[in-house]
């Protein structure tokens, strides 16, 4: 199993969707955390998202929905494999809102 | 008054050289009958009056009136019968954009047509141009933001630091317009000489600007805001999210490449600030940038039938209004890329789930207004088509705190 932290790992500020759109983008997140993560071939992938102060919905679709599209083929595998999670209630809807993204991707 | 200086402009007359004294009649008759056209062309349109200045005298003792000897910049006479040309333009009563919006769109567009679109006038450094907002009552939020934004964008444009004379504004728009960051945002040459007081009952979050999506600068706007409002944890206030969405949407789809027929230069920039009233326990905040609108940018395939048809479902008439409520309603923007322009749908939701919510977004020519579900108002767009049209997009988020958030 492999555990990312948003926070610590990558950053408290995610920002929009394209590394051409500024810091901390979902796209960066997804090459530099989510791929290697998804490649190591770990059997569980559990994204924790306490301590960030917030996320957009670009970020989200680009980072997670973006990993689905890349490997389409995988996609079952990929929603098992991936679990979100969050502690603090403001953080929540985001979990259920990266969820429909990665089933719409 | 907010002005910027350079030279003076030289008159020809065709071939012929006039003396000093012919030259200063020739340019008085041009400057009457300037001001005679521009007289006649306000009434017509309903917009305040350009005033071309030939009185130098006056001028001279209202600019001395209003800075003191060392500081006085603003030397129109230049002596030997040469002045500079002065363009003088005031601000409306109130600067509201809800309430009056003509005359406080007709000051920033002076403020543009001045700066970038009259031809004889488009070397901003060449002439004194004045901005005088001594004439203004009062200045609400979005009204702030767009005269701030509009003088950044002219500052660095044409890459001149202006004055600020704010001696005889009145002193709720010199308060407000100081505590928000004016002089900081504009790079003001001078310091205000009249220091500005608190108002009571409002903290405000100074103006930010920046030209990408930058999530620290974002956060760093969130955590100011809770501050102000006395929140402890930021991260519960929830305005970090739609405030990320605005700027993506500012930067990924209000300044188009292809955009060829737009007047004004591209800064590809966005403008925020925000203030909180401990009296009402209200907390406002607003983004802006000065792109080519949502109603433009929506797509022109893929989605745009899908838009339509949900439109035509409800019987609706494709004004801009429309078309800004129906791309919140449909979630998406302008590029037909898979989940784009989620955003917009997002933008949304702070004004539905915080108390007394509402939302309002200016862009092109419409404005909507949505009322959260706890407001007094039915959760549902008002759909107003502008009398002229807003270049830009300012969305504007005003929602009540509980009285347990703030203290």
């Amino acid at each position: 199993m492999t555990v990312i932290n948003v926070a610590s790992q990558f950053t408290r500020t995610p920002g929009g969707r394209y590394k051409t759109d500024g810091r901390f983008s979902g796209e960066e997140f997804r090459e530099k955390i989510l791929e290697p993560a998804y490649r190591s071939g770990a059997q569980e992938i559990v994204v924790n998202f306490d301590g960030v102060l917030g996320l957009s919905a670009s970020f989200l679709e680009e980072a997670f929905g973006g990993l689905v599209r890349r490997h389409r083929p995988e996609k079952p595998l990929l929603l098992k494999k991936i679990k979100l999670t969050a502690t603090r209630p403001y953080l929540l809807p985001y979990i259920t809102l990266t969820q429909q993204y990665m089933r719409d991707a | 008054m907010l002005g910027g200086r350079g030279d003076s402009c030289g008159i020809v007359d065709g071939m012929r050289k006039l003396s000093s004294k012919q030259r200063e009649r020739q340019i008085r008759r041009l400057a009457r009958a300037r001001r005679r056209q521009a007289a006649k062309n306000a009434r017509l349109a309903g917009t305040p009056q350009v005033i071309l200045v030939d009185r130098w005298g006056e001028l001279r003792r209202r600019i001395k009136e209003t800075t003191p000897p060392k500081e006085a910049p603003l030397r129109v006479p230049i002596g030997g019968g040469r002045f500079r040309r002065t363009l003088l333009f005031y601000a409306p009563n109130a600067m509201n954009l809800e309430r009056d919006y003509s005359s406080t769109m007709g000051f920033i567009y002076q403020l543009r047509r001045q700066a970038f679109e009259l031809g004889n006038f488009s070397n901003f450094s060449r002439v004194n141009v004045i901005a005088d907002l001594s004439t203004c009552a009062s200045i609400d939020l979005p009204a702030a933001l767009l005269t701030a934004a509009e003088f950044d964008r002219v500052r660095r444009v044409k890459n001149i630091r202006p004055q600020i004379y704010s001696d005889r504004w009145c002193d709720d728009v010199r308060d407000r317009m100081t505590e928000l960051g004016l002089p900081d945002l504009v790079a003001a040459t001078n310091k205000p000489r009249i220091p500005s007081h608190k108002l009571p009952d409002i903290e405000f979050v100074r103006f930010r600007s920046a030209n990408e999506i930058d999530p620290v600068e974002a956060a760093a706007l969130q955590s100011e805001i809770a501050a102000k409002a006395g929140i402890d944890d930021p991260a519960t206030l929830s305005s970090l999210e739609p405030l990320i969405e605005a700027v993506s949407n500012a930067h990924q789809h209000a300044y188009p490449d292809d955009e060829g027929d737009c007047q004004l230069p591209f800064q590809r920039r966005w403008w925020a600030a925000g203030e909180f009233n401990r009296a009402s326990n209200r907390l406002r905040f607003a983004v802006y940038d000065q792109g080519v609108g949502i109603p433009k940018t929506l797509p022109k395939k893929g989605y745009w039938g899908r838009f339509q048809s949900l439109l035509s479902d409800r019987n609706l008439e494709l004004t801009d209004a429309d078309l800004i409520a129906g791309a919140l309603d449909v979630g998406r923007s302008a590029t037909d890329l898979p989940g784009r322009g989620l955003g917009l749908d997002r933008i949304r939701k702070i004004a539905e789930q915080m108390p007394n919510g509402r939302l309002q977004i200016w862009s092109g020519g419409g404005l909507v207004r949505y009322a959260g579900k706890g407001s007094q108002q039915p959760a549902d767009w008002q759909r107003v088509n502008l009398s002229a049209p807003f270049s830009g997009t300012l969305i504007e988020w005003q929602f009540d705190l509980a009285p347990s958030d703030s203290q």
